[in-house]
C-alpha cells in the first residue's frame, strides 16, 4: 500500500477520521484532568507569593486550573486570525502588482 | 595531539574554487564529498578541549580564526551538516557557480562562528552577504535581481554599522577580542555592533530584507538562505549579548510579528520566511533571558530550526521547482501528484510547531520554560505560547491544507507539471525529516551538544504537564482552524502585503524621480563618452580574446571562461544605463572607499 493509497483511503473514510480526531480531542482534555487530579497542587502560600499583577495571576491559573491550555489554544488561534485578517490585513494588503507600477 | 588545525571554511572555499575544473564524471561525487568532509572535520572537533587555533598576528592585533568551544561547535555542527543536505537537494543543478556561491556562503557562516575576534567576524560577516546574494540573483527574474540589490544594500548598511561599532569599540577598549559585551551599560559602540548583528537576525524594524529576498531565491538557494544568515547572528548574540533585557522585548515582538504576517500571506515561501522571523524571535528572546537554560534553549532551537526550516524550504522549493507556482491561491489538491513532498513538508510543519516527538518540542520548550522560571518574564512566556499557536496554524495546518488538499485552484499547466521531485531532492528532505524526528525522540543527541551541560541535564522536555499543555494548545488550534475552514473565513487571497521595505522601495523611487532629470542628463553624456571611448575598444578586444579563447584555451579552462562570461554579463548590466543599477553600484563603490579610508585611519591612529 503506497502513500497515495493511504491518503485516499483516509479521505474515503473522512467521517471516521473526523470522529477519531474528535475522540483525540476529548482524550486530550480528559488526560489533562487526570494529570491535574494526580499532581499535588501548589498551596495557597506559594500562590500568594506570586499572585500580584495580571501575568502572575494568569500564571497561577495556568498552573492550577485544568484544561487552561485547551481554552488558550482555541481562543488564541481565533484571536490571532481575527487580529491578522480583520485588523492588520486591510492595512497592509495591496493588490499583487503593487510594487510593479 | 597534532597542532595542525584546518579551518572548515578553507575546505569549502577550496571546493568552490575547484568545482568548475572537476570533470563531469566526478562532479556529483565532488559535490557530496566536499560538504561531507567539512562536516566530518567539524565533528572531529567534538570532545576536544576548548582552544583557540589559527592565530595570526596582523598589525598590532592577534586575529583568531579558530575559537573552538562548546558554543561555536554546536552551531558549526548543524551548519556544516545542513550544507550536506542543501547540496544534496540541489545536486542536479548543472550550474557550478550556484554550488560555489552556496559553499562560500556557508564558509562565511562557519568563519564567523569560529572567529575569536571582531575583525575576523566582520570579514566573514561580509563574505556571507556578498556570496548569498548570488543565490537570489541566480533565479534570473527581474524581481530577483531587484530583491538581490535591496538585500545587498541593507546588508552593506548593517555591515557598516558593525564596522563602525567595531572601530569605536577597539578604539575605546584597545581589544579586538569578541567576548561578552557590557550589557548592563552598553556604550554607543556596543549598540552599533548590536544593530549590525540584529539586522542579520532580522529583528523588526530591521527585518524587511528577509521576507523580501528569501522567496525570490532559487529553489535550492533559499534552502541555504533560510539556514545561515539569521542563525549566525543568533550565535553572535549568544556570544556577545546574553542576558540583555532589550532582546527579550525584541524577541517577543519578532515572534508575534512574523506570525501575524504569515497568517495573511499567500506565497508559501514568503510565509515560511516570515516564520523564520518568528522562530528567530524565540532565540533572540532566549538570549535576552540569558540564564543557562535560556542560552541552551537558544542554541538548541537554532539547531532544530535549521533542520526543520530547511525541510520546509525544501518542500516549498519542490513545489516551486515542479509546478513553477508558490501562491496558495493558485494551488490546492496536490496530494495526488506530490504525496511524498506533502508528508515530508508536514513533518517539517509539525517540527516547527513543537509537536511532541518532533524536534521543535525539545528545543522551544527550554526557552518558554526559562521565561516561566522568572516571575518578571511571565508575560514573555505567554506571548511566546501565543506565537506557537500561529506557528502551528501556518506551517502545520494552513500550508499543508491549502497546497495539498483544499480546493484545487491549479491552472492546467501547473497540474500537468506537478509531481514528486527528483530522487536527490526527496532524499535530502528525507534526511532532514529523519533528523527532525530523531532529535525529538532521542533528546541526548541534541542536549549533549549544548554549551551549559549542567542545565541541559537538569532539563526534561517530556514531563506530563508539558506534554499535556502542548497537546491541548496545538490540537485545539487545529479545531479552531478547521472551524474557520468550514466557515470559509480563511481562503488564501492573491495580494502583496506591504512591510517596512515599503519605505526604501518607495523612498528610493521618490529619490530617483527627483534625481532623474539632472542625473539622467549627465548619465546620458557620460554614457555616450563611455560608449565611444570605452565600449567600442572593449568589444574589439573582447572579440580578440574570444578568438584566443576559442582556439587556444577553450577546452582546458572552460569553467573559467564561463565564469568570466558571467562577470561580463553582470558588467553589461552596469553599462546598460539602468539608473537604479548604476546608482546602486555607485553607492557601493563610494561606501567601499569610505570604509577603506575609515579602516586604515582606524589602524594608523
Amino acid at each position: 500500500m503506497n502513500l497515495l493509497q493511504i491518503i485516499e483511503f483516509l479521505r474515503r473514510n473522512l467521517k471516521t477520521v473526523v470522529l477519531g480526531c474528535v475522540a483525540v480531542l476529548i482524550l486530550t482534555v480528559a488526560a489533562d484532568v487526570v494529570r491535574w487530579a494526580m499532581t499535588a497542587h501548589s498551596t495557597e502560600t506559594v500562590a500568594e507569593e506570586h499572585a500580584s499583577g495580571f501575568w502572575a495571576t494568569l500564571f497561577h491559573v495556568a498552573e492550577n486550573v485544568p484544561v487552561f491550555w485547551t481554552v488558550f489554544g482555541f481562543l488564541g488561534c481565533l484571536l490571532l486570525v481575527i487580529v491578522s485578517k480583520a485588523v492588520i490585513g486591510p492595512i497592509v494588503s495591496k493588490h499583487e502588482d503593487f510594487y510593479d507600477e | 595531539m597534532s597542532n595542525l588545525w584546518i579551518h572548515p571554511s578553507l575546505l569549502l572555499i577550496g571546493g568552490a574554487l575547484l568545482l568548475p575544473l572537476i570533470p563531469k564524471a566526478f562532479k556529483k561525487a565532488f559535490l557530496l564529498g566536499v560538504p561531507l568532509l567539512t562536516f566530518g572535520l567539524v565533528l572531529s572537533m567534538l570532545g576536544q578541549p576548548a582552544a583557540a587555533h589559527g592565530q595570526i598576528l596582523f598589525l598590532n592585533w592577534t586575529l583568531t580564526f579558530g575559537r573552538v568551544d562548546s558554543l561555536s561547535l554546536v552551531f558549526a555542527v548543524i551548519m556544516s551538516g545542513m550544507c550536506c543536505i542543501g547540496t544534496l537537494y540541489g545536486m542536479h543543478v548543472e550550474e557550478d557557480a550556484q554550488h560555489s556561491a552556496s559553499w562560500v556562503y556557508v564558509s562565511g557562516s562557519l568563519g564567523a562562528i569560529f572567529a575569536g575576534d571582531l575583525l575576523t567576524l566582520f570579514l566573514f560577516w561580509e563574505l556571507m552577504a556578498f556570496s548569498s546574494v548570488f543565490l537570489i540573483w541566480f533565479r534570473r527574474r527581474p524581481e530577483s535581481t531587484a530583491a538581490g540589490f535591496r538585500y545587498l544594500l541593507v546588508h552593506v548598511a548593517g555591515g557598516l554599522s558593525l564596522l563602525a561599532g567595531l572601530i569605536l569599540y577597539v578604539h575605546a577598549t584597545g581589544s579586538i577580542a569578541f567576548n561578552a559585551f557590557n550589557i548592563q551599560h552598553p556604550s554607543g559602540a556596543e549598540y552599533l555592533i548590536l544593530i549590525g548583528i540584529i539586522l542579520n537576525a532580522a529583528v523588526p524594524p530591521l527585518h524587511a530584507w528577509l521576507p523580501d529576498a528569501y522567496p525570490e531565491g532559487t529553489f535550492n538557494g533559499s534552502v541555504f538562505l533560510s539556514a545561515f544568515t539569521t542563525k549566525t547572528a543568533v550565535y553572535a548574540l549568544c556570544r556577545g549579548f546574553a542576558g540583555m533585557e532589550l532582546l527579550v522585548w525584541l524577541g517577543v515582538i519578532m515572534a508575534l510579528y512574523g506570525v501575524v504576517y504569515a497568517i495573511i500571506e499567500n506565497d508559501i515561501r514568503r510565509l515560511f520566511a516570515y516564520h523564520i522571523v518568528s522562530q528567530v524571535g524565540y532565540m533572540v528572546a532566549g538570549v535576552g533571558i540569558g540564564t543557562a537554560l535560556a542560552i541552551n534553549g537558544a542554541c538548541a532551537h537554532a539547531f532544530a530550526h535549521i533542520l526543520y526550516k530547511g525541510l520546509l524550504f525544501m518542500g516549498g522549493g519542490s513545489v516551486l521547482y515542479m509546478t513553477g507556482e508558490t501562491r496558495m491561491s493558485q494551488l490546492g489538491g496536490l496530494y495526488k501528484k506530490m504525496p511524498w513532498t506533502f508528508l515530508l513538508t508536514l513533518i517539517g510543519g509539525l517540527s516547527i510547531s513543537a509537536f511532541p516527538l518532533f524536534s521543535g518540542f525539545v528545543s522551544k520548550s527550554m526557552i518558554v520554560q526559562a521565561g516561566f522560571d522568572n516571575p518578571h518574564l511571565y508575560w514573555a512566556a505567554f506571548f511566546l505560547m501565543l506565537a506557537a499557536i500561529g506557528t502551528f496554524y501556518c506551517n502545520g495546518l494552513k500550508v499543508p491544507y491549502f497546497v495539498w488538499f483544499g480546493k484545487d485552484k491549479c491552472s492546467p499547466a501547473v497540474r500537468d507539471r506537478a509531481g514528486d521531485p527528483p530522487w536527490n531532492m526527496l532524499a535530502a528532505m528525507g534526511i532532514a525529516a529523519f533528523f527532525c524526528v530523531f532529535l525529538g525522540c532521542y533528546t541526548p543527541a541534541l542536549y549533549n551538544l549544548l554549551p551549559n551541560q549542567a542545565a541541559a541535564h537538569a532539563f526534561h522536555a517530556y514531563t506530563p504537564f508539558h506534554i499535556s499543555e502542548t497537546l491541548q494548545v496545538l490540537l485545539f488550534t487545529a479545531l479552531s482552524f478547521f472551524l474557520l475552514v468550514r466557515l470559509k473565513k480563511i481562503e488564501p487571497h492573491a495580494g502583496t502585503n506591504v512591510d517596512l521595505d515599503y519605505f526604501y522601495r518607495i523612498g528610493g523611487r521618490a529619490f530617483l524621480w527627483l534625481a532623474r532629470k539632472p542625473v539622467q542628463l549627465v548619465d546620458t553624456a557620460v554614457g555616450e563618452i563611455y560608449r565611444v571611448g570605452g565600449l567600442v575598444p572593449l568589444m574589439k578586444s573582447a572579440t580578440l580574446v574570444g578568438l584566443f579563447d576559442n582556439h587556444v584555451i577553450d577546452g582546458a579552462v572552460d569553467g573559467i571562461a564561463s565564469s568570466v562570461r558571467g562577470i561580463g554579463q553582470r558588467l553589461r548590466g552596469v553599462q546598460r544605463g539602468a539608473m537604479q543599477d548604476n546608482l546602486t553600484v555607485g553607492f557601493a563603490i563610494v561606501a567601499g572607499l569610505i570604509l577603506a579610508f575609515l579602516f586604515f585611519k582606524g589602524f594608523s591612529s
